[in-house]
C-alpha cells in the first residue's frame, strides 16, 4: 500500500465507507493529487477538483447550441411559444392546407391540422360526423387541449386560407401574459352588440384561456351552449369566453394599424373596400374598430391574412422569407413608425 | 453572368467611404431609364399604380402614350395607341431615348403596366456590366425567326433593359430592313430580340449564381409550384435555359415579374419596402465584380 496514513485519514472524513474505488492497490491516483501528508492541503485539492468540474460542465453546456444562419431566429428573450391549429376539410385539403404546410406552418413551434378526413402529407386529427363550426371549434380545442396543452404558452387558430407571419405574432405576444385571460382577432361588432372574433381570419388564445374554456367553459350549459350554432359559431365562442371573464384583445399596433387582417393583403393596401361587395360589407358593417373612407391601415409588421387564391400564399412566403432589396439598409420601419407616422395616403385611389 | 461571381470585400452593406447604403451608391452609377407604353384610358388604372409603386424607383421613368398627364412623365408618340402598333410604339420610344436621353443614362428598360421591376436589384444584375457593351437583359425565349440555333430573345412582359451601346446599334438597325421589321405590327419581343441578334448586341444571362431567374415572365408562384403548369404548357418548350419550378427556383434578388394586377403592385411594393419581419437577419452584402468590356461569357441554351 501506497497510502500514507494521512490520506486514509482524509479519505475517512469525505467517505464513511470505504469505496471500492478507495481502497486497495487499484485506487485512482487522481484521487490522490498529492502525495504530501497536510490534511488542510488534500481538503482544498479536493474541493478545488469538485470547483472545476462543476466549470467544465457549466462550459460545455453554455457552448451547446451553435448559431444557425436562420432568415428571421427569435431574441434573445425566452419567445412566447405558439401552436397552431389549421383547420380545414377533406374536400379542399390537397388543394389548400398542402400550401400552408409547405409554407408558413413550419414557423410555428408546433401545428397541428384538424380535418374531417385524413391525409398522408396533412396528418390531421381527424374529427368525424361533426359538421357545425362551432362544434368543430368545441371540439378542436378539447383535443388541442389533452394532447397538446404543455407544448406552447399562445394557441393559434387559423383556416386553411389564412397566411400568418409567425415571426410578427410571436412578437405581438412578447410584451403579452399567456397567464391572461385574454384572445385575439379581427375584432368585430355584431348588430346585436356583441363583441366577437371574424371566424374567416386568425384567432389566438392565451394558454389561461385555452384552459380555462375547456375545464370550466365547455361542460357548463349555462356557460357555453352545446347547440348548432350555423354561421354565428364565432360569436358563440366570444360570447362564451366572455362568461369566463376572457378578454377579448386589442390586436393593433400601437399606432391603431391592423395586423389581423380580415381579407386578402392587397385588397387593404390601395383602393377603398367596397361595400357593394358582400365580403368587404360584412367587414365594414361591424369592425369594432373605427373605419375611415372604407379602409383600414395595415401595419408594418402584420400578422395574418386571408388567401382568396391558393397560390398566393407562395408569392407571400417569398416575398416575405427570401426576396431581399440589394443595398438597401435593413427595414426599420417599426421603429420609425414610432416617430413619425407611418403613411400610405399617397397610395390611396382617388 | 458566370464571372460576377468573384465577390469584392465593401466592408459590408454600406460604401465604407461614403457610409452610404450600397442602393444609393447603384442609384448614382447605374442609371436606369424605364419606359412603360400606355395609353390615356389606361392612365388612371394602370399607369399611375406603376408611378407610385416601383416607377418613381428609375432615374426617370417615362410613359409612352398620346396624351400628357398631370401625375405621369409622358412621352407623347406619333404611333397611335393600338395593340397591333406595339412594335412600331416600342421602336418609336427607344428612338426617342436614344435621340434625346441617351447621354443621362446607362441602361434603358421596356416594362408593361402589368410588370413589377425591384430597381435595387435590377442595378444590382447591371452593375458588373459596361454600358459600352453592346448587351441587352430580360427572360429569355428561344428565338426561332432568325437564321441561327442558340438565338434567345426577352419576354416582353417582364420587361428587357438595354446597355446605352446596345440601344445605339438598336435604333441605327432600324433603317436597315434586313435587319429590323419595318412594319408596325408582329409581337413586340420577338421582333425586337431579332432586330437585336441581327444588330450584334448580345442576349444576357440574368439569372443569378446559382442559375435562379431574376426575369420571371409571370407570377413568382408559377415558378415556386412544381406542378402549377402541366408540362405540356408552350412555357417549358419555348424557355431558353431549364425551366425548372421549384420553392427554390426564384433568386434572392428578384429583377422583374409579369401579370402583376394593380392591387398586387401595391402589395409587392408594401411587402418591399414597409413590411418588418420581426428577428430578420441582416445580411451582409457586396457588389459583384465587374467584367470587363469583351469579356462577356453566356452560356448557351441547356433546354432542349
Amino acid at each position: 500500500m501506497q497510502l500514507k496514513t494521512c490520506h486514509l485519514a482524509s479519505m475517512r472524513r469525505f467517505f464513511n465507507t470505504r469505496r471500492f474505488i478507495l481502497s486497495g492497490k487499484n485506487k485512482i491516483s487522481i484521487l490522490n493529487p498529492c502525495s504530501s501528508c497536510s490534511p488542510r492541503i488534500c481538503s482544498t485539492l479536493y474541493k478545488l477538483l469538485f470547483l472545476g468540474m462543476l466549470c467544465m460542465l457549466v462550459m460545455l453546456l453554455s457552448e451547446r447550441d451553435a448559431s444557425i444562419n436562420k432568415v428571421a431566429t427569435p431574441p434573445a428573450t425566452p419567445s412566447p411559444r405558439i401552436f397552431c391549429i389549421i383547420s380545414t376539410y377533406g374536400y379542399r385539403q390537397s388543394t389548400t392546407a398542402i400550401h400552408i404546410k409547405r409554407t408558413w406552418a413550419n414557423h410555428c413551434d408546433r401545428f397541428l391540422f384538424v380535418s374531417d378526413d385524413s391525409h398522408e402529407e396533412i396528418e390531421p386529427a381527424v374529427f368525424l360526423k361533426v359538421p357545425d363550426k362551432w362544434h368543430q371549434y368545441r371540439a378542436h380545442l378539447e383535443y388541442v387541449h389533452r394532447y397538446h396543452f404543455d407544448e406552447a404558452d399562445w394557441f393559434l387558430y387559423a383556416n386553411d386560407d389564412n397566411f400568418v407571419v409567425v415571426e410578427n405574432l410571436r412578437h405581438m405576444l412578447q410584451s403579452k401574459n399567456p397567464d391572461e385571460l385574454v384572445y385575439f382577432g379581427c375584432k368585430l361588432r355584431s348588430h346585436s352588440n356583441q363583441v366577437y372574433m371574424y371566424d374567416r381570419a386568425a384567432i389566438i388564445f392565451s394558454s389561461a384561456t385555452l384552459q380555462r374554456f375547456v375545464l370550466q367553459a365547455l361542460p357548463d350549459e349555462s356557460i357555453c351552449g352545446s347547440g348548432e350554432m350555423g354561421g354565428a359559431a364565432t360569436e358563440e365562442l366570444s360570447r362564451c369566453l366572455s362568461n369566463i371573464n376572457v378578454q377579448a384583445g386589442d390586436s393593433r399596433d400601437h399606432l391603431g394599424h391592423h395586423r389581423i387582417l380580415p381579407l386578402q393583403l392587397k385588397e387593404h393596401l390601395n383602393i377603398p373596400l367596397n361595400a357593394s361587395l358582400e365580403l368587404h360589407k360584412n367587414f365594414l358593417d361591424r369592425s369594432y374598430y373605427q373605419v375611415e373612407n372604407n379602409q383600414i391601415p395595415v401595419s408594418v409588421r402584420f400578422i395574418s391574412s386571408h388567401i382568396e387564391y391558393m397560390p398566393d400564399a407562395y408569392n407571400l412566403y417569398y416575398m416575405i422569407y427570401q426576396v431581399k432589396q440589394f443595398g438597401l439598409p435593413p427595414a426599420n420601419n417599426w421603429q420609425e413608425a414610432g416617430e413619425e407616422q407611418f403613411n400610405l395616403d399617397g397610395n390611396v385611389y382617388d | 453572368m458566370l464571372t460576377a461571381l468573384r465577390m469584392r470585400e465593401n466592408g459590408g452593406q454600406d460604401n465604407q467611404v461614403t457610409n452610404e447604403p450600397l442602393a444609393t451608391q447603384l442609384e448614382r452609377e447605374v442609371r436606369v431609364a424605364c419606359f412603360v407604353l400606355t395609353t390615356p384610358k389606361y392612365h388612371k388604372s394602370r399607369a399611375v399604380h406603376i408611378q407610385r409603386t416601383w416607377g418613381k424607383r428609375c432615374n426617370k421613368i417615362y410613359f409612352m402614350t398620346s396624351q400628357p398627364d398631370d401625375e405621369l412623365e409622358t412621352i407623347i408618340l406619333t404611333k397611335p395607341d393600338q395593340y397591333e402598333v406595339l412594335w412600331g410604339k416600342t421602336k418609336e420610344s427607344f428612338t426617342y431615348l436614344y435621340e434625346h436621353k441617351r447621354h443621362e443614362f446607362d441602361w434603358f428598360m421596356k416594362a408593361d403596366d402589368d410588370t413589377y421591376v425591384f430597381v435595387e436589384n435590377l442595378r444590382h444584375m447591371l452593375y458588373p456590366y459596361s454600358p459600352d457593351e453592346p448587351i441587352y437583359f430580360g427572360f429569355n425565349y428561344k428565338l426561332f425567326n432568325v437564321e441561327a440555333k442558340n438565338a434567345s430573345y426577352m419576354s416582353g412582359g417582364s420587361g428587357y433593359v438595354l446597355s446605352r451601346e446596345a440601344l445605339r446599334l438598336f435604333v441605327h438597325g432600324l433603317n436597315d430592313s434586313s435587319k429590323c421589321r419595318p412594319e408596325d405590327d408582329s409581337a413586340e419581343d420577338v421582333e425586337a430580340g431579332a432586330c437585336l441578334f441581327k444588330t450584334n448586341v448580345t442576349a444576357g444571362d440574368s439569372r443569378d449564381d446559382k442559375l435562379r431567374n431574376r426575369f420571371y415572365p409571370m407570377m413568382p408562384y408559377s415558378s415556386l409550384m412544381s406542378k402549377y403548369n402541366g408540362m405540356d404548357f408552350w412555357f417549358f418548350k419555348y424557355a431558353y435555359y431549364n425551366p425548372r419550378a421549384c420553392m427554390d427556383c426564384l433568386s434572392d434578388y428578384p429583377v422583374a415579374f409579369h401579370y402583376v394586377e394593380p392591387r398586387e403592385l401595391y402589395s409587392f411594393n408594401y411587402l418591399s419596402y414597409m413590411f418588418d419581419l420581426f428577428g430578420r437577419q441582416p445580411t451582409v452584402e457586396h457588389l459583384p465584380a465587374r467584367i470587363p468590356l469583351g469579356q462577356v461569357i453566356i452560356p448557351p441554351s441547356d433546354n432542349r
